[in-house]
């Protein structure tokens, strides 16, 4: 996008070409990402298939009471960035900060219990490569702990890099230029945070109730 | 501002590109934003709901129905996470062709390295399903526990690897 609101780059026949053209970009992006935690996933599941007792018994270790709530927090805040892209088209710039606001808050919280499992975990030595120690499971558990460190962390970054982004957008909509001229870069952050929601409805089956 | 919107809308309306426009102006556009708040609050409510019973699911004893249980949810969950919040329904065809070769691609991967998994004890004279021996406390210490049984043969480099992963909790503390 260019500086202004609404224009058109050089390159583009029209505002719509522009728009469609930058959705495209985000949606190619995201199957970039079903590549990269497809594999991640993938990697998770055959270790699962493969150690199917110690995983089961590992992944007790988890709280499903956070888990189930940091789901609920990840689909509210898919909720609230909705709403965002709504007040960007109709061009209520209040709500439009109202609801980028409480989608930042969401996903902060959601780093938060995510911080409060991952402490947990530590005060109970289940760290791969910081202080794990085998207990009764053996060392496979270790295998567990490493897939769920990585994956965990992995959707937690992306959810970092996307409150970064909206963070400018939160600027931008303060400053007045985000509108029913210029509402794309809420719309494509919007699939961005979407695509984070999926990936972890996916991950929290995996880890917390197989 | 929003006149000079419309008026840039109609104006662009005659292009050739602007079909693939039409539909998601409908979804997300300012022609209708109460219609649009409803449905992401149905789809909102149906995703809280999914994640209620996928939760109650994993308390039930639902022996092999289990795994497809939860993942059924789940991907009925990003459908509609996909379909609506991310506005595929009504999206242009450029990016469902995006969407199916993700699906696509994904599933060629996954499948070829699940059939490299399933396969690897084929070449034995009677193939037998791929196992991986776990840790044992009684199994120690595994090097003088040599009795390779017919099938274990595939396993000797993986059972090769596994006394030293075996030993190192006993020799730590």
């Amino acid at each position: 996008m260019t500086s202004s609101a609404g224009a058109v780059a050089h390159h583009f026949a029209n505002i719509h070409q522009q728009r469609t053209a930058a959705r495209l970009g985000m949606w190619i992006f995201l199957l970039t990402e079903v590549m990269f935690f497809g594999g991640a996933i993938a990697t998770f599941c055959i270790y699962r298939v493969l150690h199917a007792d110690v995983f089961a018994k590992a992944a007790e270790e988890l709280s499903k009471p956070l888990g189930t709530l940091n789901t609920v927090v990840l689909i509210t805040s898919s909720l609230t960035m909705a709403m965002s892209v709504v007040e960007a088209h109709t061009g209520n710039r209040r709500r439009l900060l109202g609801w980028l606001l409480a989608t930042m808050g969401l996903g902060v919280t959601f780093l938060g219990i995510k911080g409060i499992e991952w402490y947990t975990e530590y005060a109970h030595h289940r760290v791969p490569g910081l202080n794990f120690t085998p207990d009764e499971l053996g060392p496979t558990a270790e295998l567990f702990f490493a897939c769920y460190f990585a994956l965990t962390s992995l959707h937690a970054l992306h959810m970092i890099i996307g409150l970064v982004v909206m963070g400018v957008l939160v600027r931008l909509a303060y400053k007045g230029r985000l509108g029913p001229e210029r509402f794309i870069p809420v719309e494509v952050t919007g699939l961005y945070w979407h695509f984070v929601d999926i990936v972890w409805i996916f991950l929290f089956p995996l880890l917390y109730l197989l | 501002m929003t006149a000079h919107a419309h008026e840039h809308h109609d104006a662009a309306g005659h292009h050739a590109g602007h079909h693939e426009e039409a539909g998601h102006h409908d979804a997300a556009g300012p022609h209708d934003p109460k219609g649009t708040v409803k449905l992401y609050v149905t789809i909102f409510v149906a995703l809280l709901v999914l994640t209620a019973a996928t939760v109650a699911a994993s308390y039930v004893e639902l022996g092999r129905w289990h795994v497809p249980v939860a993942i059924g949810i789940a991907v009925f969950k990003a459908l509609l996470v996909l379909l609506f919040f991310m506005h595929l329904l009504g999206g242009s065809r450029l990016q469902w062709l995006v969407v199916a070769a993700a699906g696509c691609f994904a599933t060629i991967f996954v499948s070829l390295v699940g059939a490299d998994y399933a396969s690897r004890n084929w070449y034995l004279p009677t193939p037998t399903p791929l196992e991986v021996r776990e840790w044992q406390p009684a199994e120690l210490p595994p090097a003088s526990k040599a009795a390779p049984s017919p099938a274990a043969t595939g396993e000797a480099t993986r059972a090769a690897a596994a006394p030293s992963e075996t030993v190192s909790p006993e020799a730590s503390p």
